[in-house]
């Protein structure tokens, strides 16, 4: 089956991304596809290639990177939701006349039809709250 | 793109996150790109109805001004859970929007009829 997941929480203060990384992990595990990864709300703040975890807990922008790229699927963020919230590619960075640019090169950042797209692709759709 | 049933479920207050407005704005979108989409507004999602808002005295955009294009884009399906409106003193007429109230038990109806659930 193909899945589309959403995630809508912030990494750390939220466990959205964490739980939504383990149903990915488990999903690909039981034989089944994810078609994309896409991130809303606070949840867009899991692109932000600057984040340093504490030392117990785990960078989950890596883990999603790292399984991203041996399932071939896509992590897509919200360009809406990213901009304002401070997480910006080199295209935004340069339009917007911004220091720096912080996405993490395994992320992409969409419209919000790329959710609808994913949904309306998917076999099925789970969505993971703050 | 297959049109799919899509239900919104906004359970979030209007201004204590952004998460109801870009809720909306999602919704929205799924209705430019024609799929079949039904909005459930529940717990303090509710106040997301109030007539009268005024977002710019706290310098946001105003939910119920976003909510009112819901129908312009052909949203039509539009409930709230009976017993959050209840809980809060909520009239039907207190709302900026005509909406269904739903049982529990029509809501568990409605949730099975769809593809898919977002959640804000």
């Amino acid at each position: 089956m193909k899945f589309a997941i959403s995630v809508h929480g912030a990494p750390f203060s939220s466990s959205a991304a964490h739980s939504a990384y383990r149903f990915a992990e488990a999903t690909l595990d039981a034989g089944h596809k994810i078609a994309r990864v896409f991130f809303y709300h606070d949840a867009v703040r899991t692109g932000d290639s600057l984040s340093v975890a504490p030392q117990e807990e785990n960078t989950v922008i890596d883990r999603w990177a790292e399984l991203s790229e041996k399932h071939e699927f896509e992590l897509a963020v919200c360009i809406a939701a990213s901009l304002k919230r401070g997480v910006i590619n080199d295209e935004a960075r340069d339009r917007y006349e911004k220091p720096a640019a912080n996405l993490h090169p395994a992320f992409t950042i969409v419209g919000l039809g790329q959710l609808i797209d994913a949904i309306a692709g998917a076999d099925r759709f789970i969505s993971f709250g703050a | 793109m297959d049109a799919k049933h899509i239900l919104y479920l906004l359970r979030k207050s209007p201004y204590s996150s952004s998460n109801a407005v870009e809720a909306l704005d999602s919704a929205l979108v799924a209705g430019v790109f024609e799929q079949n989409v039904s909005v459930l507004f529940k717990d303090d999602g509710v106040w997301q109805l109030l007539d009268g808002q005024r977002g710019a005295a706290i310098e946001r955009r105003t939910v119920g001004n976003v909510m009112q294009a819901l129908p312009q884009y052909d949203i039509e399906q539009l409930f709230a859970c009976e017993v959050s409106l209840n809980e809060r003193g909520l009239q039907l007429e207190d709302l900026a929007l005509t909406v269904k109230p739903l049982s529990l038990e029509e809501q568990r109806k409605l949730i099975t009829r769809q593809d898919a659930v977002v959640n804000d």
